[in-house]
């Protein structure tokens, strides 16, 4: 009976840890353009902390995390930081109207995926979903959500990031 | 009572696989559904005085369901 | 199952929901405050105004708490026979009706609740105690809900207990009524379109389960009659079985059908039918048109007329067999920048309004109306305001 009972706890873990886990790993590659017609290639960035936010006008989770990033972005600036944004809305003007929403342009490039090609390469589990990619181009950091301790949370690790 | 344990632990098991290969639409599919209008009971208030009167005029109650929605959010 | 297997199946589901837990996380409810007036008035002379208030405070990322007051001027409870009652309002005078003589008619329910989530669940406690002249209950209500597949999956569980007393002004006894109710829901979606939900209640009361004001009326012969109190059998079980879907037909508009299947130990049995379209007319104005059609079975006791006392009599339409439709048309307006109006053009408010229609039909005449079918109209507005 245990035996049974622990193949069966063997099996299922493997299922769920098989899909989650993949911080510590290589930062899949990608090429798109920005809404700017700007091309982005995640390669290209190398040397750079780079944080990757994969968000949606009709999550309202990402109308709070926003904000927080449009600041982080800003203060960052003038360092080896920056943040691309992936956009998964099906319609480019739902872009424009979630920034009149934040009454804020969004500063940082956003890559309008329509087809979303590449939310499924970062296992993307939730809206929004914030990933931390070090100079190397490994993920260090991936977080599903909004939490009111998500700048602090950020701000901590791209400090820590860009000091090495 | 042995066969029973291990009747419970294989349909455990497979409810466990076939929820996890159940992720037929992924997050950042959801835009249709996490529109209010898919959501079961959008207002649990006014399913409530809805509710309330009918029972008071016709005494069944249950299976009416609870506030839910498709949203991807994390 | 026996003891040792419960245990085992008990662990065995924690473990699994344990190992989940870690992946896909609910959302508590943010702040939120919510005002509005709900009205119901009938053809049989039953005019009840309900307004109630709900606020909700996020402490933290993962506890809110919330709070709510419900007000039922003229409630249906309490309109019977033997007092002179209002033509118009049913209200009893001040000279008649409780022990302080204000009416019988204003109930005040008072509730509190707790929303924790719990690992990737959302846990919660929600308790409300309600009184009036006649007639008071407490009630807790304990839920769970837990997520699967990247939130593709929710199982929900809810267990509730009510106790209540009934003291009519025109008894002279008190007595009780407890209620149990375990239920459990799956919500499933689909495809990026399309969401259903199935939920079964189980239900069981027991105690004083009529209405402490009706009476039996047994005619003795064409001039006299006498009155009985009604008795029901002290125990009830109830059960049902919901299963809705709702469909994203195009990008605005969505179709949701639901259909319940109600039975229970009195012998009544219920199928209710409905259906929602939904639209969104503009991103600020979005509206709604629901139909239910209702029929049930009468109670195994009950009859139109009783010629002799029996062990069980009711005269409660509520057990009669017959059939209800209902229509409701409602309107949401959500607050917008674009309006270049104080208040409205706040994002974070929304406008709500409903109007139904309802008529129901029973297979003999009311007790106390006389009548087989009853007409009735609900309006309820609305605010709602996320802080």
């Amino acid at each position: 009976m245990k035996k049974i009972f622990y193949s069966v706890i063997i099996i299922i873990s493997f299922t769920v840890f098989a899909r989650a886990q993949d911080v510590n790993s290589k930062a899949p590659d990608f090429t798109a353009k920005d809404m700017d017609g700007n091309t982005v290639h995640l390669s290209d960035l190398k040397g750079r902390v780079v944080l990757l936010d994969f968000w949606a006008s009709w999550c309202v989770p990402c109308k709070k995390s926003m904000p927080h990033l449009i600041e982080l972005y800003n203060a960052f600036r003038d360092t080896s930081f920056t943040i691309i944004g992936v956009n998964v809305d099906t319609q480019q003007d739902k872009v424009k109207e979630f920034e009149e929403e934040l009454n804020a342009d969004i500063p940082f490039p956003v890559i309008f995926d329509k087809d979303s090609k590449i939310p499924p390469k970062y296992e993307v589990e939730g809206m929004p979903t914030t990933v931390i990619i070090n100079k190397d181009g490994i993920i260090k950091y991936k977080e599903v959500g909004y939490t009111n301790e998500l700048k602090e949370k950020l701000d901590k690790t791209i400090n820590e990031l860009i000091s090495q | 009572m042995t066969k029973l344990k291990a009747i419970i632990l294989i349909a455990i098991g497979c409810a466990s696989l076939i929820l996890n290969g159940c992720a037929v639409v992924q997050p950042w599919e959801r835009e249709r559904l996490s529109d209010p209008n898919m959501m079961f009971d959008e207002n649990p208030l006014d399913k409530g005085a809805q509710l309330h009167f009918l029972f008071i005029r016709e005494g069944t109650e249950g299976g009416d369901g609870s506030q839910s929605g498709g949203c991807g959010c994390g | 199952m026996d003891k040792e297997n419960s245990a085992f199946f008990l662990k065995a589901v924690t473990f699994i929901l344990l190992i989940y837990s870690s992946c896909y996380s609910q959302d508590i409810p943010e702040n939120e405050l919510d005002v509005r007036i709900n009205s119901y008035f009938d053809n049989f002379r039953v005019n009840v105004i309900y307004p109630q208030v709900s606020i909700t405070k996020k402490l933290s990322d993962n506890t809110s708490i919330s709070g709510r007051y419900l007000s039922d001027i003229i409630s249906s409870a309490s309109m019977k026979a033997n007092f002179q009652v209002d033509g118009i309002t049913s209200a009893t005078t001040r000279k008649q009706g409780g022990a302080d003589n204000t009416p019988d008619e204003w109930r005040n329910e008072f509730g509190a609740g707790i929303t924790q989530k719990v690992f990737d669940g959302i846990l919660s406690l929600n308790s409300s105690y309600s009184i009036e002249h006649d007639y008071s209950s407490k009630t807790i209500v304990s839920a769970l809900s837990y997520p699967f597949a990247k939130k593709n999956t929710v199982l929900q569980f809810s267990f509730l207990k009510s106790f209540d007393k009934v003291f009519p002004q025109i008894r002279t006894w008190v007595r009780d009524r407890n209620t149990t109710t375990f239920n459990a829901g799956l919500t499933q979606i689909l495809s990026n379109n399309i969401i259903t939900q199935f939920d079964g209640t189980y239900t069981t009361v027991s105690g004083y389960q009529l209405d402490g004001y009706q009476v039996v009326r047994i005619i003795e012969n064409s001039n006299t009659y006498r009155t009985y109190e009604p008795v029901n059998p002290d125990f009830r079980i109830r059960r049902a079985f919901g299963i809705r879907t709702n469909v994203g037909v195009t990008r605005d508009f969505s179709l949701q059908l639901g259909y319940r299947y109600y039975w229970d130990s009195w012998d009544v049995n219920s199928n209710t039918i409905s259906a929602k379209l939904a639209n969104n007319f503009s991103p600020v104005v979005s509206g709604t048109f629901e139909y239910r059609h209702y029929w049930q079975t009468r109670a195994f006791f009950f009859k139109p007329i009783y010629i002799q006392p029996e062990q069980y009599m009711s005269v409660d339409s509520k057990l009669n067999s017959g059939y209800s439709d209902e229509a409701v048309f409602s309107l949401v307006l959500k607050g917008s920048k674009i309006y270049d109006v104080p208040f409205i053009s706040s994002d974070k408010l929304s406008l709500t309004g409903s109007f139904g229609f309802y008529r129901r039909y029973t297979d003999s005449s009311d007790w106390f109306s006389n009548l087989q079918v009853l007409y009735a109209y609900t309006l309820s507005a609305g605010i709602r305001y996320n802080f």
